[in-house]
C-alpha cells in the first residue's frame, strides 16, 4: 500500500494540533482531551464539545486517528466512554505539523523577532 | 435530567449522521462539563450553556453544508458516469419547469406585481352600473358631481382619443391619447418625470392648450431633449405647450386591457358651469384614491348614499333602471379578467411538470437497479439510509436545477411567443421577463420537483439490505416493488396526457366553432385604416363631411380600388355605445323609458359595399343622403326582428333621444343590412342603426364623427394600395395622417387572438403530454421485456408462438393505458367545469372529443410498444435459458 504523504494534512489548526498532542501518550475518551488541552494550554485553547467531535470525526476519516474501544473511565463514573488513539499515520503528521512550527519559529528568530532559545 | 433533554433537542440542529455517530459522546461530555459547572454556581452554568449553544450553532450550518458539498460531489460523479441518463432527465424537466417558469413570469407581471402607482392598495375604480351594462362609464355631470360629493374619495377620470402630433422628427402622425381630469397624477400618486403635472382648473373647456407626453413619444419624437418641456407641438391642429414628459413605463388605468398605448396626455375639457340636467354620455372611467381616514367599504356605502341624491334629483335620466355606483379594488379591476386564463393555463403547465417528474423518477429507478451493487456496499460498509435517501435527494435536486437553468430558455422562448401573440386578455405584457421573483421561482421549483420525483426512487433504494444483494443478481422483493411503483407512474402519466389532450382537444373545437361563425362582412382583399380630424381644423359638420367625401372620392379614383367606404365603427375591431329613440306612433314604456335603444354608428356611401355587407331591404346609404336631403336611417336584421317584429321597418319613423345637444328629427328607415358579429365572432350581433354622415347630428352639442374607419375593396393586394392611400391623405391635410392601416383579414385574425393563444398553449402542452407519457410507457415496456426474457425465452421453448409474445407485451400496454384512460376519464369530466369559461358552444363533456383523445393515446400507447414487442419477439430462446 502506498505511504499516504503526512504533509498533505498540514496545516492543522491549533486545536487540531492540541487535540494530537493530547493523544501522543496514550488513548483517551473525548471528555479527557478536552481538559487535558485546557490544562496544558492553561485555557488558551478551549475545545467545545461540538469543535472536538469535528475534528475526531475528520481524523478518523483521514485515518489519522481510530476509534479504540468503550470503557468506564474510574476517574468520573460509571458511563461507557468512546476511547481514541493516534495511528501511527497520525503520529507522523504530528510530527510534521511539529516540524512545520519549528521551521517557522526559526525564520522568526533569525529575523530577530523573537529571542533565540536558550540553552536549558 | 431536563438539562440533558434540552441539549438533545439542540443536538439537532447537527446532521443525523453526526448526530448517530457523536452524539451520545457530545452527550457525554456535556454531561461532565455540567457538574464541573455547578461547582461555579449558577454563573458557571449559564456560561456553560452560552459555550455550547453557541457552538452548536456555529458548527451545525457548516457540517450541513460540508455534508451537502460531499453529496453534491458523490452526485457529479455519478451523473459524469452517465451523460446519456443525465441529458435525458435534463432536457425533460428543462421543459416542465421551462413551461411553468414562463407561465409563472406571466403571473407575476400581470396579476401579483403591484399596480405602477403610488400605494396602489388604496386605490380604485369608480364604475357607473345600470340593467344590461355591469359597468359603465361616468358622464362629465355624474364625475364632477360625485368629485364634488364624496368625502371618502379623490376622484380622478380619463377616457382614450386618437391624436395627431406633428413636430419634431419624422412625419405627423396618429397616436393614442387619453383626456384626463388635473388631479389625475395626484390621485395616482405618480408625477412626471421632466416637468409637471396639470394644475387644478387647468381642466376646463377653453383652458390652457397644454400636454404631457410619454418617454417612449419623447425619446423617438424629440430626441430626449430636456428642453421640451416650454415648447409648442402640433396636437390635432392645435399648438399645444409642453408641459412634461411621463416617466418611462408608465401606465394610466384606461390602458390596461387595451393594446393601444396612450402617448399624449391632455387635460379633460370640463365644463363645471354647465347645467347637469342631461347625464348621458358615458364615455369617462373613473379611478380614485381612497382617503386615509376611510376604506373602500366605507366609500362604497358613502357613493350608494350619493347615487340615491342623484336619482332624486334627477328621475327622468336614469329610467334604464338598476342604476348604481360600483366602486372595486382597482387592480381587481383591471387585471382580475386575466386570472381564469391564468390559472388554467398555469393547471396545465403543472399537469406537465409532474409528467416529467414521472418520467424522470422512472428513469431513476430504472438506474438505481443498476446501482443496486454498489449501494448494497456501502450499506454493508455502514451508510445509513437516512444518508442514502439524502444522497438521492441530492443527486435528484442537482438534476432539476440544472433542468431548470435550461429550462430559461424554454421560459424565455415561450414569453417570446405569448407577446408575439399579444392578446388584450393579458395587460402588462409590455413588462414580462426573466426577472429576480422569476429566478428564485425556477430555483426554487428545481428543488422541490428534485424532491418530488427523488423521493419515489429514494425511499425504493434505501429498502436494500446488505447481504442478498451482494451475492448474485437479486430478482426478490424490491423489483417487483420497483416495478408496481413504474406502472403506477405511468398509469398516472397517462391520466394526465388524457386530461390536457382532452383541454385542448375542446379548445380547439370551440376555436374552430368560433372561427366558422359568419362574421357577416366578405373580409378579402379589403383594406382599413383610421383617420382622425381634429377639432380646431374640422369644428362642424360641413367641415368634417367634406373633407370624408373629397376622401372616400379621392380613394375610389385611384387604380386597383373597387370601392372605398367610411364608417365609425368597423366589424370586429371598433364598437360603439347604444343609444336609445323613440318609434313613431309607439308609446314610452311602461318605466318612461324610450322604446328603441340600438349601438349607433356613423357610415359614407361605400361602407356596407367595402365590406361586403349584404341589402336585405330597401337601399343602401349613397350620396344622395345629403344634409338637405329627408333625414334617413340604417337599421340591420336584428333592430329589424326585435323592434318591427310583425311589420316592415322600411318606411317607419325614429327619432334619437338628446342631451345637451341640437333637436333631432324624425328619420325614416331607408334600408335594412345583414347582421355583423361587430364585436367579436363569438358575440351574436346587436340592434345597430347607421346614421348617413351628412346628416348626423350628435346628442351632445358640438360633438362631431370626426374619427372613421376607411374600407377599402381593392382588386389586388391590398397592402399594395397602401403608400397611395397615404400619398393622397396627405394631399387632402398633411396634418391628418392615417393610423392603423392593416387589411380586414388581419383584423379579424386579431379579434381570437385571446382563443388562439389557449388553443395554441394548451395544445402544445397537451402535445408535450403525450410525448413524455408515450415515452414512459416505452421505458417501462423495454425495462419490462428485459426483466421477462428469461420467462419469455421458456415460452418459446415449450412452443409458444412469437406473435403470442408480441400479445404478451402489447397487452401489458393496453391494460396500462386502459387503466390511465379510465382514470384520465374522470378526471376530465370532475374538472371540465373549469374550462367552461373558454369554450364556445363545445360542453366539457363532449363526447366526441373524449373518444377521439381515447382512441389517440390508445395508438400513442401501441407505437411505443412497438420496438419492445419486436426485441420480445426476437428473444432466442437458448440464449435467454443460459444467460442466467
Amino acid at each position: 500500500m502506498r505511504r499516504r504523504d503526512p504533509e498533505a494534512l498540514l496545516p492543522l489548526t491549533p486545536g487540531m494540533f492540541q487535540v494530537l498532542i493530547a493523544l501522543a501518550d496514550g488513548e483517551k475518551h473525548g471528555y479527557a482531551i478536552i481538559k487535558e488541552v485546557a490544562r496544558r494550554t492553561d485555557g488558551a485553547v478551549t475545545l467545545s464539545a461540538g469543535t472536538l467531535y469535528t475534528i475526531l470525526r475528520r481524523f478518523v476519516q483521514e485515518g489519522v486517528v481510530a476509534e479504540s474501544d468503550e470503557r468506564p473511565d474510574p476517574a468520573l463514573d460509571d458511563e461507557r466512554r468512546r476511547y481514541y488513539r493516534l495511528t501511527d499515520f497520525g503520529r507522523d503528521v504530528a510530527r510534521a505539523e511539529a516540524r512545520r512550527m519549528e521551521t517557522a519559529l526559526g525564520m522568526a528568530r533569525a529575523k530577530n523577532l523573537i529571542p533565540r532559545a536558550r540553552p536549558v | 435530567m431536563s438539562g440533558d433533554r434540552w441539549f438533545r433537542r439542540l443536538l439537532r440542529v447537527l446532521p443525523f449522521d453526526f448526530r448517530a455517530d457523536y452524539g451520545r459522546d457530545m452527550e457525554q461530555v456535556f454531561r461532565a462539563q455540567r457538574r464541573d459547572a455547578e461547582g461555579e454556581g449558577a454563573s458557571g452554568l449559564v456560561a456553560l450553556w452560552l459555550r455550547v449553544v453557541r457552538d452548536i450553532l456555529a458548527i451545525g450550518p457548516r457540517e450541513h453544508f460540508a455534508q451537502l458539498l460531499q453529496d453534491t460531489r458523490y452526485a457529479l460523479r455519478g451523473m459524469r458516469r452517465q451523460p446519456g441518463f443525465v441529458t435525458v432527465a435534463v432536457l425533460t424537466l428543462a421543459l416542465g419547469i421551462g413551461a411553468n417558469t414562463a407561465i409563472f413570469s406571466l403571473v407575476h407581471a400581470v396579476l401579483l406585481r403591484p399596480l405602477p402607482y403610488h400605494d396602489p392598495s388604496t386605490l380604485v375604480s369608480v364604475w357607473n352600473r345600470w340593467t344590461g351594462a355591469a359597468q359603465g362609464g361616468l358622464s362629465d355631470p355624474e364625475y364632477l358631481d360625485y368629485a364634488e360629493r364624496s368625502r371618502s374619495l379623490v376622484i380622478a377620470a380619463a377616457t382614450t382619443v386618437s391624436m395627431n402630433v406633428a413636430g419634431g422628427a419624422g412625419e405627423p402622425e396618429r397616436l393614442g391619447g387619453a383626456l384626463v381630469t388635473a388631479n389625475t397624477f395626484d390621485v395616482l400618486g405618480v408625477l412626471p418625470a421632466l416637468g409637471r403635472g396639470f394644475r387644478a382648473m387647468e381642466d376646463v373647456s377653453g383652458g390652457p392648450a397644454i400636454a404631457a407626453i410619454s418617454d417612449g413619444l419623447w425619446r423617438r419624437r424629440f430626441g430626449a431633449d430636456r428642453g421640451i418641456i416650454g415648447r409648442t407641438v402640433s396636437i390635432d391642429g392645435t399648438m399645444c405647450e409642453i408641459v412634461g414628459v411621463l416617466r418611462p413605463g408608465f401606465l394610466l388605468p384606461v390602458e390596461f386591457g387595451s393594446e393601444a398605448r396612450v402617448d399624449i396626455v391632455r387635460p379633460l375639457p370640463l365644463d363645471r358651469a354647465a347645467p347637469r340636467t342631461r347625464r348621458g354620455g358615458h364615455y369617462l372611467q373613473g379611478f380614485a384614491r381612497v382617503r386615509p381616514e376611510n376604506t373602500m367599504l366605507s366609500a362604497a356605502a358613502e357613493m350608494d348614499g350619493v347615487n340615491a341624491q342623484l336619482l332624486r334629483e334627477y328621475p327622468d335620466q336614469y329610467k334604464m333602471g338598476g342604476f348604481g355606483i360600483t366602486v372595486t379594488d382597482l387592480r381587481d379591476d383591471l387585471v382580475g379578467a386575466s386570472r381564469p386564463v391564468l390559472f388554467i393555463l398555469a393547471g396545465a403547465v403543472t399537469l406537465v411538470l409532474l409528467l416529467a417528474c414521472a418520467n424522470v423518477a422512472n428513469l431513476m429507478l430504472a438506474r438505481g437497479e443498476s446501482q443496486r451493487r454498489e449501494l448494497a456496499v456501502r450499506t454493508a460498509l455502514g451508510a445509513s439510509r437516512f444518508r442514502i435517501i439524502r444522497q438521492v435527494l441530492t443527486e435528484s435536486c442537482l438534476l432539476a436545477l440544472l433542468g431548470a437553468a435550461a429550462g430559461l430558455a424554454v421560459a424565455a422562448w415561450c414569453q417570446q411567443l405569448v407577446i408575439a401573440m399579444a392578446p388584450a386578455a393579458l395587460p402588462r405584457l409590455d413588462d414580462v421577463s426573466i426577472s429576480g421573483p422569476v429566478l428564485l421561482f425556477a430555483a426554487g421549483l428545481g428543488v422541490i420537483t428534485g424532491v418530488i420525483f427523488g423521493l419515489i426512487p429514494a425511499s425504493q433504494v434505501s429498502r436494500l439490505g446488505g447481504g442478498e444483494h451482494l451475492k448474485d443478481g437479486g430478482r426478490a422483493g424490491t423489483g417487483a416493488a420497483r416495478t408496481r411503483v413504474r406502472r403506477g407512474l405511468v398509469v398516472c402519466q397517462v391520466a394526465i396526457a388524457m386530461v390536457l389532450l382532452v383541454a385542448g382537444g375542446l379548445l380547439l373545437r370551440s376555436f374552430a366553432r368560433v372561427l366558422s361563425q359568419p362574421s357577416g362582412i366578405d373580409p378579402s382583399h379589403v383594406l382599413t385604416m383610421r383617420v382622425s380630424l381634429p377639432a380646431a381644423r374640422y369644428p362642424g359638420l360641413a367641415e368634417v363631411s367634406s373633407y370624408f367625401t373629397r376622401l372616400v372620392e379621392s380613394l375610389e379614383a385611384l387604380p386597383g380600388v373597387e370601392s372605398a367606404g367610411a364608417g365609425s365603427g368597423l366589424p370586429l375591431a371598433y364598437a360603439s355605445g347604444d343609444w336609445s329613440f323613440d318609434i313613431e306612433g309607439r308609446p314610452l314604456l311602461a318605466n318612461g323609458r324610450h322604446p328603441g335603444r340600438a349601438d349607433w354608428y356613423v357610415v359614407a356611401p361605400g361602407y356596407f359595399e367595402s365590406l361586403g355587407i349584404p341589402l336585405v331591404r330597401g337601399r343602401l346609404p349613397s350620396a344622395s343622403d345629403t344634409e338637405s336631403a329627408p333625414p334617413a336611417v340604417f337599421i340591420n336584421e336584428t333592430t329589424a326582428r326585435t323592434l318591427f317584429p310583425n311589420e316592415d321597418p322600411v318606411g317607419r319613423r325614429i327619432m334619437l333621444t338628446r342631451t345637451r345637444g341640437p333637436e333631432q328629427p324624425w328619420r325614416t328607415i331607408a334600408g335594412i343590412v345583414a347582421d355583423v358579429r361587430q364585436r367579436g365572432l363569438d358575440q351574436p350581433p346587436r340592434t345597430e342603426i347607421f346614421i348617413p354622415y351628412r346628416q348626423f347630428l350628435h346628442f351632445s352639442a358640438g360633438v362631431q364623427a370626426r374619427a372613421m374607419s376607411i374600407v377599402v375593396k381593392a382588386s389586388v393586394e391590398p397592402e399594395t394600395l397602401a403608400p397611395s392611400i397615404r400619398a393622397r391623405l396627405r394631399d387632402l391635410d398633411p396634418q391628418v395622417p392615417a393610423a392603423q392601416i392593416r387589411d380586414m383579414e388581419t383584423v379579424l385574425a386579431e379579434s381570437v387572438s385571446d382563443r388562439r393563444l389557449n388553443v395554441t398553449l394548451i395544445g402544445a402542452f397537451a402535445v408535450l403530454a403525450l410525448a413524455l407519457a408515450a415515452i414512459g410507457l416505452y421505458g417501462v415496456l423495454a425495462y419490462s421485456v428485459v426483466q421477462r426474457t428469461r420467462e419469455m425465452g421458456v415460452r418459446l421453448a415449450v412452443g409458444a408462438s412469437r406473435a403470442s409474445v408480441l400479445r404478451l407485451v402489447v397487452g401489458e400496454a393496453l391494460r396500462l393505458i386502459a387503466v390511465g384512460l379510465a382514470l384520465g376519464l374522470a378526471a376530465s369530466l370532475v374538472f371540465g367545469g373549469v374550462l367552461s369559461t373558454l369554450l364556445f358552444e363545445v360542453s366539457a363533456q363532449d363526447v366526441s372529443t373524449l373518444v377521439v383523445v381515447g382512441a389517440v393515446l390508445l395508438v400513442a400507447g401501441v407505437v411505443a410498444s412497438y420496438l419492445p414487442a419486436r426485441r420480445a419477439m426476437r428473444v432466442d430462446p437458448v440464449v435467454a435459458l443460459r444467460a442466467e
